[in-house]
């Protein structure tokens, strides 16, 4: 008989080697060459060495108290304080969390004006940048470490000089929120003949504020109440995801999704190139090159009454214009446009259509004005110039990274200023090219304010003592206009001159300030005038030249996770899958899949890109579907190479220099585009590949009119599937959870909030390769439809917590279990890593460490959750429903002696879901939150027919559209 | 040669196994570190606080009753009494204290460096044990520390096993049911372990 393993094998092709197993097994021989005696002489070694090892020998571990008791800080409980995230420039108002002295959560604060109690995925992310070991310890003078002191007689000094000769001296600033800060440098540069504030934004908006400074005479960015609007009109505008204020317009767009809200649905359109979040979540999406923008608008304003359409669009799109210019007209002061680009003929235009559609004073707030972007290109413009003519004396750098983001001029005109100062926390690009570095405190550890909106003011307050000798920016501008005053006490003369006297309800300003503290955020009463409209609504723009030049256009992103890459070096939002190409650890040129096929490219390859008389670059290519056929969009704030971490490689491309200020604000230039494949293909991280539904019901769609006919309709028709098993005896509580996905945005907030609760290891680009990702929590995205214009899903996943679970019966050492409040716990120290439990998973939650991951440094280890077990090297582990927070708010409740009331035990994802998605609770409570969404009839199950009886459940995603077929397909695309 | 090596080392590795057989079947479980009495830096005497002068135990370890750990009170705590009583033959206020273990709290306090305490009582860190909850179920404190008020110097008194926590929990369930309540001290996985 001849036993064969293949078909070459079969056919002779592949030969035995004889002499493969030729060795003869010599056992038997050498055991004889060992004596009797031998034995035991070496035997009696081992029982020596045993007694050695056996012999306990206890490291002895020192308890230290404090020396003396510290006020209200009781050790092993958790302190919260109110403060304002600055994580970006939208300001949020945020809850900090401290174990022992030290920060380690972040929450949203329900009682901001803004966010309202959502906190997004940077901001969520915060405490690591506390505890980063890249930031400066000390000051530095020309790279040399330096005193303090020594630093500001330098600086002091060089200030005398220059204000002796009257000099120039420029302040280079992100959107500086604290309006403190801002009086204080402004005071600072009072000293001067020449003292100038520049402000921009690596993501800006400035084309808003000088559109309205034409239109209006004032030069604001308005606050959009995107919670007034019944109808919203997005133009390449991902206010979902990365623009102005994502957290607070989250909040404010899911109050009005789904079709139970005590006020209508609305419904939502989005013109976009590329596949943003934004696009996603809309009612319906078009595709628009970014240079249809201005002709789009000029159409639609055109259709409303006010000048011509230049009539160079396509005609799908004009006639679609026309459409929406109706719907608009129909929802009069209740619609909203909102146009992304950074070009002031579109925001001239948006300000001229949000007039006529008279949205002024409702969803168009001109009165309050957002102050979350201040920047100003043109006087970015001038900045460059003056510098690059040797014209200026100082720069300051505060909260910025110009030589990183800024077009190649900027570097070339900054090393032209003699003395140049950085203040960022870390020693980045521009920080290297400067003179004197001023480190200043992270924000969890310093005094400061913030007003975000006009007259919303919130304060910003220490979680924790300056870890390393840094010093605040505020007392370094105090100490350089030699004020010698501690940085408490200026705010709170700030605020007692400035802020008190704004508002009237409080008479007291002790009370005022303790409540302003306490709460975190004010709100100041009384409304300034809102500007009026004054421009004539005639055709009278400047002709635009925004042509487009070649087959291409480019389109730069940002991306939910990386904003503009000044927190590149934070692995926790590196490993923060994309919402939509669910890609980690890099950017990349999106294609759409026409175009892919068209240029001959295929998601992975490589790619050069240039466009013209700018750099060429090469990034893997990634095909989106959705995305406009003509547009490569490509994703910012990667690339970083300064201020990193030791052994830190460098993330993805900066494609900052394609930008331009040639149009006179930061934009992507319009150059035509050269794009080839470079040859070679690049490993790109995804934690999901496999787009599709398979045909079976994971996610449930509805439309509104449908629905609203008969919301009974919505109740899936198929029951749950039979147990096999009798069902689980439950105590006292039965948790459960109902995630609505009208509400969802894809945001990903929960996924970093959950992560940073539960310790949970960043593995790595390598890792998640291979699909060794470890988030407990994480966010499925599934197109529908077609490839060009596919509808898109959001489904948050974890651990269903199923009654009936597949994972535990598998276990053969007890170590996944029920509880008798329904939970699916997982016991660490049980765990001996089969892994079966995982292979058993229907919906692939569990997560399983392949390695001891490191929790790297002695400062990073500093931002664990001490009240959740670091697992260690081949355990399994998976949500557990936060479990400590849950046994924190009944212990709470126990040691009152009452009842845990409904919403105090909160999971981490649920608490800054900023969409308010997620519903959490008791389920033998028949009055909680959990018992009535339980009830809505939108409920379904995934994967119900497994009859498993999963705790968390959904609820069906409505389309505010009269059916679903009008513009999808069907499921399983 | 190759082999023969292999074979004295099995001989090595069967010696080994069979002390460590013999020593662990003789001793404790893994982990139960009962016994253990450490020498302190300050020779500080419970049985003369606790047992003679019956001080309340929550006196200083005050976050018994509201946080997980009971905690090791400050120095400042010591000093509320030891600024005015100064040691137990009552020595005048203000007088330097004849007792040398006195005598190293003023330095402590005079230098500003904590004490470092020894640490006897610790629970692995996958475990997580609410002080707060058992004192405020009215748990006595000697349940798990014994009879600490008769202790010149500390000793851990149990082993401080899962089996010691469970025994407890379930007798405690077992009398709560015999009174007609449900029961109150949790015996799932992840009450403790998370």
């Amino acid at each position: 008989m001849h036993v064969w393993k293949s078909l070459g094998e079969r056919r002779g092709l592949i030969k035995k080697t004889k002499a493969e197993f030729s060795d003869e097994l010599p056992v038997g021989e050498s055991v004889r060459q060992i004596s009797r005696r031998d034995f035991f002489r070496f035997s009696s070694l081992g029982f020596i060495a045993g007694l050695a090892v056996s012999c306990k020998s206890k490291t002895v571990e020192k308890a230290l108290p404090y020396l003396n008791a510290q006020e209200g800080l009781t050790p092993g409980v958790a302190q919260w304080y109110a403060t304002t995230c600055q994580g970006c420039s939208a300001g949020c108002g945020a809850l900090a969390r401290s174990r022992d002295g030290r920060p380690v959560k972040l929450e949203g604060n329900p009682d901001h004006p803004l966010n309202r109690g959502g906190l997004c995925a940077i901001g969520q992310a915060q405490t690591r940048g506390l505890y980063d070991p890249a930031r400066l310890k000390q000051s530095r003078m020309r790279g040399e470490d330096c005193t303090w002191k020594a630093l500001d007689a330098d600086l002091v000094a060089r200030f005398a000089e220059i204000k002796g000769r009257g000099g120039k001296v420029r302040v280079l600033g992100g959107t500086l929120l604290s309006p403190t800060l801002k009086a204080t440098i402004q005071d600072f540069l009072g000293g001067f003949k020449d003292g100038k504030l520049v402000t921009y934004d690596a993501l800006s908006c400035a084309a808003i504020p000088a559109a309205y400074e034409l239109t209006h005479g004032r030069k604001v960015l308005p606050h959009y109440r995107i919670e007034e609007a019944d109808f919203i009109l997005g133009i390449e505008a991902d206010f979902l995801g990365t623009w102005i204020d994502p957290a607070g317009f989250t909040r404010a767009y899911a109050s009005r999704r789904g079709p139970d809200n005590p006020r209508p649905m609305s419904k939502h359109v989005q013109a976009e190139a590329g596949m943003s979040l934004t696009g996603s979540n809309a009612d319906e999406r078009l595709r628009l090159a970014p240079s249809e923008i201005v002709p789009f608008l000029e159409a639609l304003a055109s259709a409303l009454g006010s000048g011509n359409s230049a009539g160079d669009l396509r005609k799908e799109l004009s006639t679609r214009a026309k459409q929406l210019a109706h719907e608009l007209g129909e929802h009069r002061g209740a619609s909203l446009l909102l146009c992304g680009a950074n070009d002031l003929h579109a925001q001239l235009l948006t300000a001229r259509i949000n007039h006529l559609l008279g949205n002024e004073g409702r969803t168009v707030d001109l009165a309050r004005p957002s102050l979350q972007k201040q920047g100003d290109d043109r006087a970015l413009a001038d900045l460059i110039e003056e510098m690059g003519e040797t014209r200026v004396d100082v720069v300051i750098v505060v909260g910025a990274n110009p030589v990183y983001d800024l077009p190649a001029a900027f570097t070339a005109a900054f090393a032209k200023v003699s003395v140049r100062v950085s203040l960022a926390l870390t020693e980045d690009e521009t920080a290297k090219l400067c003179t004197h570095l001023a480190p200043d405190h992270h924000w969890l550890e310093a005094w400061s304010d913030a007003e975000p909106a006009l007259g919303t003011l919130s304060l910003i307050q220490p979680l924790t003592n300056p870890l390393l000798h840094t010093r605040q920016v505020l007392e370094s501008f105090l100490t350089w206009s030699g004020q010698a005053q501690a940085v408490l006490d200026h705010l709170r003369a700030h605020w007692r001159k400035d802020v008190f006297p704004r508002q009237k309800a409080v008479a007291d300003f002790e009370v005022f300030w303790n409540g302003v503290l306490q709460k975190g955020a004010v709100q100041l009463e009384g409304s300034p005038a809102s500007p009026i409209y004054r421009e004539p609504l005639a055709p009278s723009l400047r002709a635009w030249n925004g042509v487009r030049a070649g087959n291409y256009e480019l389109l730069l992103v940002a991306k939910v996770g990386m904003g503009d890459g000044r927190h590149a070096f934070n692995p926790w939002l590196q490993e923060l899958p994309d919402p939509i190409t669910k890609i980690t650890w890099d950017n990349y040129i999106s294609v759409s899949p026409a175009a892919a096929k068209g240029l001959g490219l295929e998601q992975g390859d490589l790619a050069a890109l240039r466009p013209q008389g700018h750099p060429e670059l090469t990034l893997p290519v990634v095909v989106q579907p959705g995305q406009d056929d003509r547009t490569l969009a490509v994703a910012l704030g990667y690339g970083r190479r300064e201020g990193a971490p030791k052994g830190w490689k460098i993330v993805g491309t900066n494609v900052y220099p394609w930008r331009s200020l040639a149009s006179g604000f930061l934009a992507a230039t319009p150059a035509a585009l050269q794009i080839r494949k470079a040859g070679g293909r690049a490993e790109l991280a995804a934690t999901q590949d496999h787009h599709s539904l398979e045909g079976r019901e994971l996610v449930r769609e509805m439309a509104l009119a449908t629905y609203l006919r008969d919301p009974a309709s919505a109740r899936p028709h198929e029951q749950p599937g039979p147990s096999a098993y009798a069902a689980h005896p439950h105590g006292k509580h039965r948790w459960a959870m109902v995630i609505d996905m009208n509400k969802c945005t894809g945001c990903s907030g929960c996924v970093i909030g959950c992560q940073v609760e539960n310790n949970i290891p960043v593995v790595g680009r390598e890792e998640v390769a291979k699909k060794r990702e470890m988030h407990w929590l994480r966010i499925d995205r599934y197109y529908e439809g077609s490839e060009a214009d596919p509808k898109v899903f959001h489904q948050p996943m974890m651990c269903q917590q199923c009654d009936n679970a597949p994972c535990e019966n598998v276990c053969p050492v007890l170590a996944t279990v029920h509880s008798e409040e329904g939970l699916n716990q997982q016991v660490y120290n049980r765990c001996v890593g089969t892994r079966y439990c995982a292979n058993n998973c229907p919906y692939k939650v569990r997560r399983f460490n392949w390695w001891e991951y490191p929790h790297a440094s002695e400062v990073e280890r500093l931002a664990l959750n001490p009240d959740v077990t670091v697992r260690s090297r081949g355990v399994m582990e998976k949500c557990s429903f936060c479990v400590q927070r849950l046994m924190t708010a009944k212990i709470q409740a126990k040691n009152e002696g009452r009842e845990l009331k409904d919403g105090e035990a909160l999971p981490a994802c649920m608490q800054s879901c900023p969409a308010q998605a997620m519903v959490f609770g008791d389920v033998q409570d028949p009055d909680s939150q959990i018992s009535h969404a339980m009830r809505d009839p939108k409920r379904f199950l995934v994967l119900g027919e497994l009859g498993i009886g999963p705790a968390v459940s959904y609820l069906t995603k409505i389309r505010n559209a009269e059916s679903i077929e009008a513009q999808g397909g069907h499921h399983g695309a | 040669m190759r082999v023969r090596t292999v074979a004295l080392g099995g001989a090595v590795a069967f010696g080994a196994s069979l002390m460590i057989l013999a020593v662990s079947v003789d001793t404790k479980l893994l982990g139960d570190n009962s016994g253990y009495k450490p020498v302190q830096p300050i020779a500080y005497s419970h049985a003369l606080h606790a047992g003679e002068l019956k001080l309340d135990c929550l006196f200083c370890h005050t976050g018994a009753e509201q946080s997980r750990h009971a905690g090791i009170p400050p120095v400042s705590t010591c000093m509320k009494c030891h600024e005015t009583i100064l040691n137990k033959a009552g020595t005048k206020p203000g007088v330097v204290d004849p007792s040398p273990e006195i005598a190293k709290l003023s330095r402590v306090v005079k230098e500003g460096r904590p004490i470092e305490w020894v640490r006897i009582h610790r629970l692995p860190s996958h475990v997580d044990f609410p002080h707060s909850r058992h004192v405020n179920a009215g748990v006595a404190c000697q349940n798990c520390h014994g009879e600490i008020q008769g202790m010149e110097r500390v000793e851990q008194a149990l082993a401080l096993t899962m089996g010691e926590c469970l025994t407890c929990h379930r007798t405690e369930n077992q009398k709560m049911q015999l009174n007609g309540k449900g029961p109150a001290a949790p015996i799932d996985c992840s009450a403790c372990h998370h």
